[in-house]
């Protein structure tokens, strides 16, 4: 696959991410707002893929916009991002799903040699 | 005819867009902590800024506008999420200024399986 | 028909103007004041974008561009704020404990 076409694939992706975490956040505001139930929120590390600094940027800018995560921090030393989440029981199935829909992409276009 | 429907397509655009903006004031304001409230800002602002833009698209098919909305909307795409990352980051250290990294927990495992082979 | 929908944007912005007043008001931290901000010029860009397909002119277009690049530069430059604050704040913390720890080494 060219790059010209994976960045086109990670556009896509970009676009379906945005439309779905915002109604999804509108989904978790209404309920919090109706019922006044709040799930528990948190913060958490994921380690992310050998990258160059625009890659961990873009990363961080994707993860930002998908369901329920922000990213909060991004330590290019450690390899690590904390990230924001509204609900941290979904954790572990938050990461799996960034590392399967954002990470291949953005490794085929910025990823770098394990150090 | 043909102009009317796009009308109504701009016009359920722009409603969507104006809810859609309603509500993420509305969990501004009822959302628990600092962090909380950048979800709502910047996931439900980013789709109704780009709900309405795209309504005026719709509205006004023209070279002129389309190419100020696109701009507009790339934009918005490229700034809000990085002014949000910011700003989370300022929250944290706000509220918690010694952060001791190692004891947050490590989600998905020590490496990620997309690192690619040296 | 689109002026309804321009009618309708009007007021959702102006009401989600006031709605971040609010939250601006009661705080807590400067970090959601700035948050409401945010919300302020995303609101802001809705207005702009109902006044041109209110008047039908391209200017207020520009207008919303000039908005959303002002306002990020704005938020990058509050949130750099609000961090520095906190690292004074956090070292003088620090500079007090050590004095205090000193003044209790002196007296015994």
């Amino acid at each position: 696959m060219s790059k010209a076409f994976t960045a086109f694939v990670l556009l896509l992706i970009f676009l379906k991410a945005v439309v779905i975490s915002g109604l999804q956040t509108i989904r978790i505001i209404v309920v919090t707002g109706l019922t006044g139930r709040r799930p528990q929120a948190g913060i958490v590390r994921m380690r992310f893929a050998p990258m160059t600094e625009n890659g961990a940027t873009l990363l961080g800018c994707l993860i930002s916009l998908t369901p329920g995560t922000t990213t909060v921090d991004i330590d290019m030393e450690r390899g690590e991002m904390l990230l924001h989440l509204l609900d941290v029981a979904g954790a572990e199935e938050a990461v799996a799903g960034i590392r399967a829909d954002f990470e291949p992409s953005i490794v085929r276009l910025f990823g770098t040699e394990e150090r | 005819m043909n102009g009317s429907i796009m009308e109504a397509v701009a016009l359920s655009f722009l409603v969507l867009g104006a809810a859609s903006l309603l509500i993420a004031a509305w969990g501004v304001l009822a959302l628990p902590d600092a962090l909380a409230r950048q979800h709502a800002a910047t996931k439900a602002g980013t789709l109704a800024a780009s709900l309405v833009t795209l309504g005026a698209m719709a509205g006004m098919v023209d070279t002129d506008w389309w190419v100020r909305l696109v701009v507009i909307l790339v934009l918005l795409f490229a700034t809000l999420p990085v002014s949000s990352h910011m700003l989370a980051r300022a929250a944290l250290r706000e509220q918690d200024p010694d952060e001791h990294i190692d004891e947050i927990p490590l989600a998905g495992g020590e490496r990620s399986p997309n690192a690619r082979k040296g | 028909m689109i002026a309804a929908g321009v009618l309708i944007l009007t007021v959702a912005a102006l009401v989600v103007a006031a709605l971040g007043v609010i939250r601006i008001v009661k705080g807590p931290t400067s970090a959601d004041r700035v948050l409401a901000l945010d919300l302020f010029l995303t609101a802001a860009v809705a207005l702009a974008v109902a006044a041109a397909l209110g008047t039908g002119r391209t200017v207020f277009l520009d207008v919303a561009i000039g908005l959303a690049l002002l306002g990020f530069v704005g938020t990058i430059g509050w949130a750099r704020l609000i961090d520095r604050a906190a690292l004074k704040r956090q070292q003088a913390d620090d500079d007090a404990r050590a004095r205090q720890g000193s003044r209790q080494e002196a007296r015994r």
